[in-house]
């Protein structure tokens, strides 16, 4: 299929569909089989150990990592295809990072702008209309002309979300967007996550906080040693899971001081 | 055990009534002072100090060098400014072909690198005076564009380096942000790579324009008919024409430190400039 990327959300379908996926980096098999769909409008949240293989889950969706084998549908275009133009897909899939990953040498304001006059070839004033419409609304609609090493880390993430979103994305990967922050700057971030949510953009979301997972994901996902172990509802899977290792995971991450004697070990 | 601890209490009251080490070294630097002024006054009061004068700050050497000297400081820079042109223009495309993901222009770069670094740079002005001109018959309509060449592209095997490990020193989260925007992937490198890789390795670039100024002393290898073109040449001509021993020598000498001592304090200035504080 050599079909370009669809400059709007895919009609119908799913946003994102994934099947088979294998993921081996040389001899470490990171993701052993997975399938995956997220619809318009879902919030997904994978949750599990780290080395489960969430963050490579992630990073297959928009290829920033090569899967080994197995498909990854966005927006209706085979991804996985060697003859579908990756850049195209990607401007319609947000990412945002463990890192945040802003662009040092720019100010907030041309970070925002960069891609849209590069990739999506908008003017100068629309880009910035948008962007500072995108900045306001992560709440730094003030700091458009700051840098970003001025900014906290919590600001800095949610300029990294007004990145994101100022291409119009149909799709926003989130890869651990507050595992990187202080313990008091990861409420702002989540705020502007759980308001996205309520507009109703489709996210997938790679985190460690379970009560955000609990509240705002419409389906949680638990990954174990490169599968998909345990899926449903958010409050199915952190509240009442099936699985004993899924139990065992959240023991660890609700109560970080418990010892847990049959699973210490995995850790 | 026990008897030990209740000795040691003893040992450190009677350490109280010897030299400490602090009061040693004050005492030691001292005493230093004394011997270094000493040798000072002496040095002053034995000297010649008119034949010093003679020797370093002759008058008529003096009146014969400082003319020129303008001239030949402003050629220098312009053969320093050309080469570095050159330099930075091929040694960026060197690095990239070293980070290419085509063999062959790896190859072709690091066999470039490891031949110019490898041989002197006096060699390749031979080359460009001499050789080249002869094998290809041609002739340099510039002697900038000449020297620039011969300069340059021995700089460019060590620019190349340090460009390429700047690209590197990159992180490589930056790379990802750009491409997971859809940003291709030679948009990633003129929009977010290169511009911050420059800023890292400014301060080795500013070591390379140095050791190119400097570099600009082997001119006279292309043997041109003219002289007193740069600097150096005109203090190696001051010193077989005109009276006053190092005089000529130490005046070019002060002129070459003018220029490149302020080249640290125009970096640093670059380094504000570019206005951000690394990476976050």
């Amino acid at each position: 299929m050599s079909a370009p990327a669809p400059s709007a959300p895919a009609p119908a379908g799913p946003v994102v569909r994934i099947s088979g996926l294998h993921k081996s980096f040389g001899e470490r098999e990171v993701l052993t089989g997975v399938d995956l769909d997220v619809a318009q409008g879902e919030v997904v949240c994978i949750i599990g150990a780290s080395g489960s293989g969430k963050s490579t889950l992630l990073r297959c969706v928009n290829l920033l990592e090569q899967p080994t084998s197995g498909t990854v549908e966005v927006l209706g275009v085979e991804v996985t295809d060697p003859d579908v133009d990756i850049d195209r897909v990607r401007a319609h899939v947000g990412m945002v990072f463990q890192q945040f990953n802003l662009f040092p040498h720019r100010s907030v304001l041309d970070n925002c702008t960069l891609a849209q006059r590069q990739v999506l070839k908008r003017s100068k004033a629309e880009a910035e209309a948008i962007a500072r419409k995108n900045l306001a609304h992560v709440g730094l609609a003030d700091r458009a002309d700051s840098m970003p090493a001025q900014l906290s880390g919590g600001q800095q993430q949610r300029v990294a979300i007004a990145r994101a979103l100022s291409m119009d994305p149909a799709l926003l990967l989130f890869d651990e967007p507050t595992s990187a922050l202080d313990p008091e700057l990861v409420g702002e971030v989540l705020t502007v996550m759980r308001e996205l949510a309520d507009e109703g953009m489709t996210m997938l979301v790679v985190t460690h906080e379970m009560a955000f997972a609990r509240e705002v994901a419409d389906r949680v996902i638990f990954l174990d040693a490169g599968v998909i172990l345990e899926e449903g509802p958010a409050d199915q899977v952190i509240g009442n899971p099936r699985e004993e290792r899924t139990r065992s995971f959240l023991r660890r991450v609700l109560d970080p001081t418990h010892v847990d004697e049959v699973t210490g070990t995995d850790a | 055990m026990s008897t030990e601890r209740t000795d040691a209490r003893p040992a450190l009251v009677a350490g109280r009534a010897r030299m400490s080490p602090r009061r040693r070294g004050q005492i030691s630097r001292g005493v230093q002072y004394v011997v270094i002024v000493a040798v000072l006054v002496a040095l002053a009061l034995m000297a010649d100090w008119g034949q010093l004068g003679e020797t370093f700050f002759n008058r008529g050497a003096i009146e014969y060098v400082a003319p020129k000297l303008p001239r030949a400081a402003l050629n220098t820079i312009t053969y320093t400014a050309a080469a570095f042109a050159f330099s930075i223009t091929l040694g960026t495309t060197l690095a990239l072909m070293k980070l290419s993901s085509v063999r062959f222009y790896r190859i072709v770069a690091t066999g470039y690198v490891e031949f110019f670094r490898g041989i002197p740079a006096l060699l390749v002005v031979f080359a460009f005076g001499y050789a080249i001109p002869t094998a290809f018959q041609i002739r340099f309509e510039s002697i900038v564009l000449q020297i620039a060449l011969a300069l340059g592209s021995v700089s460019a095997a060590y620019t190349a380096e340090t460009i390429r490990a700047g690209i590197q020193a990159v992180p490589k989260g930056q790379i990802e942000a750009a491409r997971s925007l859809g940003l291709s992937s030679g948009a990633t490198l003129r929009l977010v790579t290169i511009p911050q890789a420059f800023r890292i390795v400014l301060p080795p670039l500013t070591n390379e324009v140095v050791l190119l100024l400097k570099d600009t002393s082997l001119v006279f290898g292309l043997a041109l008919a003219v002289g007193d073109l740069e600097l150096t040449m005109v203090g190696r001509k001051a010193l077989s024409q005109a009276e006053g021993g190092l005089t000529a020598i130490v005046l070019v000498g002060l002129v070459y430190l003018l220029i490149t001592i302020p080249l640290s304090s125009l970096t640093r200035w670059l380094e504000r400039k570019t206005g951000y504080k690394g990476h976050v």
